[in-house]
């Protein structure tokens, strides 16, 4: 039980950190982005064959590298991979394309990289994927399932408060004021002398190292990655938990995630199953999913916690106040 | 073409052209602005005035000519790097950013000085803060002067047409460019307010911006500009002031009979 509830809870961390990626992507730059999960697999198979011992498996069945390295430089290597990849990726589909021709160019991202990556067998085994993963910090503290299931939820639960109080910055930073205002409007953006594609190729980069690092985690969570372990479609279930938190607002995106990846998600598994359907429960799943969706866009559109308004401080740096006096006497005259 | 030699031009257009299609929306057209001045750009409808506007700011790149802006040809640069040359613009509806506070429009109009770069939000945080007050001490008494500052947390988008506007000349204020290209500034605005608008573009004279204006309200133009340049057809036909204007049969032609009449 405890490894159940640990396990539901962890993926429910691992669905919180990439909703925050793609929140960067989406709420923040604007740029409707379907190609998320591509990035989460790249950083699952790199941090996989980062810490894997090289390839034994009988040709043609093959991974590459195998570096047998530690968990958290595999995580490291996951997060450079992605934001590179994000760079390259943005910078052919931001340079002049956005709303749906954006969008259809992220589709098209995602469907190559889940083409190369399922039918080569030599890159990362192709469909039977990488199996056998280690367990991260396992070796040294000897936990059994119980107590380490519970580890390796404080570790994402971690891994979450770093990637939202990182945010948390970003968010409130003249970067994040500036790559926000690109979503607003970005010709007024230009016309203020802000590179409104570098502001957004940035953007898109944080959100790709972001789900790199999901990526990493879900991989060792799971100790096996394949192609069945991601599906392009999943980046619904997070837009799900962005529109219903609340699009820019991280707190509402986490409250999002809840609502729908953990409650939505897990409480359909205990419906009962009706004889000669298997695929019920996936298929009512997607149904609460979308009357969710509809009914939130159409009582309350802005989500249930709104994009928090950055709001002037009444205190300013005490070098600057008697300079905000004089502002203030010069008012009065 | 009364096309008077100008002393110190800012800014110079020299036989810029332009056409969308089939439609030649700048033709070969040619003129400069004064340093410190306050240039009228005038006009009917179709003239080729906004198009111009657009050239000239880098929103749009021209087919052929040249534009220079303070020594520099800037023809064919994207519209940031325009900006951060000190040639700025506004639109002829104002375009603040809706989702954001009018607080964020105004220290979003700073020129970035490599100050919004990404990695500056963790390593430098204390310096950015200080430098984001200096910027937030400035951007409150400009808010005050332009009866903002008590809608400093609202978000631009819930403003008044009247109040986005003097968002914008406050904006402007605050980025002190060397020149700035209006675009109808009175569009959308009570003509009750003439005199504010007036006043504020004064105000942004006086702080050494150069404008340039354009205008259909004519009466407004000549209380502004010592010198006014008419476009028709795409290219200027003639510059000069407003009374001088009034006696120059092409510029009566461009606005009663622009049709040449077939006999």
């Amino acid at each position: 039980m405890i490894t159940y509830i640990a396990s539901v809870l962890t993926l429910g961390t691992i669905f919180a950190i990439l909703a925050l990626a793609l929140n960067v992507r989406y709420g923040w730059t604007g740029e409707l982005d379907i190609s998320l999960f591509a990035f989460v697999a790249i950083g699952a198979y790199v941090s996989a064959v980062t810490t894997l011992p090289p390839s034994k498996l009988p040709l043609p069945n093959h991974y590459i590298l195998g570096l047998s390295q530690p968990f958290l430089l595999g995580v490291a290597y996951a997060m450079i991979v992605c934001g590179l990849l994000s760079l390259l990726v943005g910078s052919i589909a931001l340079r002049s394309l956005r709303g749906d021709h954006f969008a259809i160019t992220t589709v098209a991202t995602t469907l190559i990289i889940y083409a190369v990556i399922s039918q080569n067998t030599y890159i990362f085994n192709g469909f039977a994927g990488v199996y056998g993963l280690p367990e991260p910090f396992n070796g040294m503290l000897d936990l059994g399932p119980d107590g380490y299931s519970l580890f390796y939820l404080g570790l994402c639960l971690v891994a979450l408060l770093l990637v939202y109080l990182f945010l948390e910055r970003l968010y409130h930073s003249p970067f994040g004021r500036a790559l926000r205002s690109t979503r607003e409007d970005e010709v007024a953006s230009a016309a203020f002398g802000r590179n409104v594609y570098w502001l957004k190729l940035q953007g898109y980069a944080v959100g790709g190292v972001i789900a790199g690092m999901g990526g990493a985690l879900l991989a060792h969570f799971l100790t096996a990655f394949n192609p069945y372990a991601w599906d392009t479609a999943e980046v619904f279930l997070l837009y799900a938990a962005i529109f219903v938190g609340g699009v820019g607002n991280q707190r509402g995106v986490l409250m999002g995630t809840v609502f729908v990846i953990v409650l939505i998600q897990e409480a359909t598994r205990f419906l009962p199953l009706i004889p000669g359907h298997a695929d019920a429960q996936s298929a009512i799943r997607f149904i609460l999913i979308g009357l969710l969706i509809i009914g939130v866009l159409k009582w309350r559109p802005q989500g249930l916690l709104p994009e928090p308004r950055a709001r002037d401080p009444r205190t300013l740096a005490p070098v600057e106040r008697t300079a905000a006096l004089a502002g203030g006497a010069h008012e009065s005259s | 073409m009364s096309q008077a030699e100008i002393p110190d031009p800012i800014l110079e257009v020299v036989h810029v052209s332009k056409s969308y299609g089939g439609v030649q929306a700048v033709k070969e057209c040619t003129f400069g602005v004064a340093r410190g001045s306050v240039t009228g750009l005038i006009g009917p409808n179709g003239a080729g005035k906004s198009t111009l506007i657009n050239l000239a700011s880098g929103f749009v790149k021209p087919d052929s000519g040249t534009i220079r802006f303070d020594g520099a040809d800037i023809q064919g640069k994207p519209m940031h790097q325009v900006s951060r040359l000190g040639l700025m613009r506004t639109f002829q509806s104002p375009r603040e950013w809706p989702g954001l506070t009018v607080m964020e429009n105004m220290l979003l109009a700073s020129p970035p000085r490599g100050r919004d770069a990404l990695w500056r939000a963790y390593l430098q945080p204390g310096k950015l803060r200080q430098a984001e007050d200096v910027d937030r001490v400035r951007a409150r008494e400009l808010l005050r002067d332009f009866n903002l500052y008590d809608l400093r947390d609202e978000l631009a988008g819930n403003l008044s047409g009247g109040q986005k506007r003097l968002l914008e000349f406050a904006r402007i204020a605050f980025a002190q460019p060397q020149m700035v290209l209006l675009d109808e500034p009175q569009s959308g605005v009570n003509p009750v307010l003439a005199d504010r608008m007036i006043e504020a573009i004064l105000r942004l004279n006086a702080d050494g911006i150069t404008v340039l204006l354009i205008e259909h309200n004519l009466p407004f133009v000549e209380r502004l500009c010592p010198r006014v340049v008419v476009m028709a057809l795409g290219t200027s036909i003639a510059a000069g002031s407003m009374d001088e204007l009034r006696a120059d049969a092409d510029v009566l032609d461009a606005y009663l009979g622009q049709v040449p009449v077939s006999v």
